[in-house]
């Protein structure tokens, strides 16, 4: 089963080029390119994934330590995205298991866990001036 | 001789004749035994048609009213547990029904949960005897999902929250989570209209996301 041409596959690959590109170029803390967040906009508080463009820049550039400090879940985020999208390309019975395990109710509720969790933490005021 | 009749519309046997006389079959009642060509009434085998006579003639001198309340009798009579039987030669001549292991969706006995337990007549001489019982696809399709779970858009709904600042991402993980619960415990309806709400509240959040956009550059250019 190869897949040629404007299948889904091919596409998503594609949308993700173009789309980490445009973080690489535009997005970092003084061009002011980057949409901003409508939960911040509004409430001036921040989302659980506010700083993640800014953090996803720095990964991309190559300073993951500066990533932390713009979103502290952000890298551990993106390593579980990782995981979900190219373990069923594997194709193999072990990357199979370990798919469903990431992808079990008790990992989603976990992870919904852990982000609300991120949510309040970074909104208390002794977090202002901690960084990581 | 080993006698099948039909009870509430399922085949019911073997019975021997004496049963069949406990169990007050009527005359008219459907029969069949190995060697008939098709279900015939109780008074048209010789067998049966005398053990009736016999018990007629049992109970007139008892009372008269015992008689006439005899349907009345049969109709409150206790379930007997009907058993079908899969190796029946009546069902290939009387229904449609697939035959096991010939077609589709036979399943042994323990496979599955079975359905309310059967009642046990009070007579232990009409107790049936143990015996494999089918349970046919569409009983199957209600408790165990066959369809692959529906897509839970677990990867988008992460995207929308983390990536793109999305709050209402928040509600599609919760919508992934229950898709994907809902279709470990196999409630297949649930998981499809679960999965049916990540993905408008993904799309909703896309829209909002795009439709921020212009308003936000319009603020900020003042």
């Amino acid at each position: 089963m190869k897949s040629r041409g404007l299948t889904k596959r091919n596409l998503l690959v594609a949308a993700a080029a173009v789309a980490a590109l445009a973080v690489y170029i535009l997005f970092c803390e003084y061009s002011g390119a980057m949409p901003r967040c409508p939960f911040k906009w509004v409430t001036e508080l921040d989302c659980p994934g506010c700083g993640s463009q800014r953090a996803l820049h720095s990964l991309l550039h190559g300073h993951p330590m500066d990533a932390w400090g713009y979103n502290l879940i952000l890298p551990p985020v993106v390593i579980y995205l990782m995981a979900l999208v190219l373990l069923p390309l594997w194709g193999d019975r072990r990357a199979e298991r370990i798919h469903a395990a990431l992808t079990s109710p008790a990992a989603i509720w976990s992870l919904l866990g852990v982000v609300m969790a991120w949510w309040v933490l970074r909104n208390l005021p002794f977090m202002a001036g901690i960084k990581f | 001789m080993e006698y099948w009749t039909i009870i509430d519309d399922r085949h019911a046997g073997p019975y021997s004749a004496d049963e069949l006389i406990g169990m007050c079959i009527k005359p008219d009642s459907p029969v069949w035994t190995s060697g008939l060509p098709d279900w015939v009434e109780a008074c048209e085998i010789e067998e049966l048609k005398a053990a009736m006579e016999a018990r007629d003639r049992a109970m007139r001198p008892a009372t008269e009213v015992a008689v006439d309340e005899e349907p009345a009798a049969v109709a409150e009579e206790p379930q007997i547990p009907a058993v079908e039987q899969p190796g029946n030669p009546v069902e290939e001549a009387d229904t449609n029904q697939p035959m096991p292991g010939q077609g589709y969706g036979y399943h042994q006995q323990g496979y599955y949960p079975q359905g309310p337990a059967q009642q046990a007549p009070a007579d232990p001489r009409f107790a049936p005897q143990p015996q494999p019982q089918p349970v046919w696809d569409w009983q199957r399709e209600a408790m165990v999902p066959d369809e692959p779970c529906p897509p839970a858009y677990l990867v988008w709904s992460i995207i929308v929250t983390i990536l793109c600042c999305q709050v209402l991402g928040i509600a599609a993980i919760i919508c992934s989570a229950q898709t994907k619960q809902a279709y470990g415990r196999g409630n297949l309806a649930k998981a499809k209209k679960m999965s049916e709400w990540a993905q408008w509240l993904i799309i909703i959040s896309i829209v909002l996301g795009l439709m921020a956009l212009p308003v936000q550059l319009a603020f900020m250019g003042v």
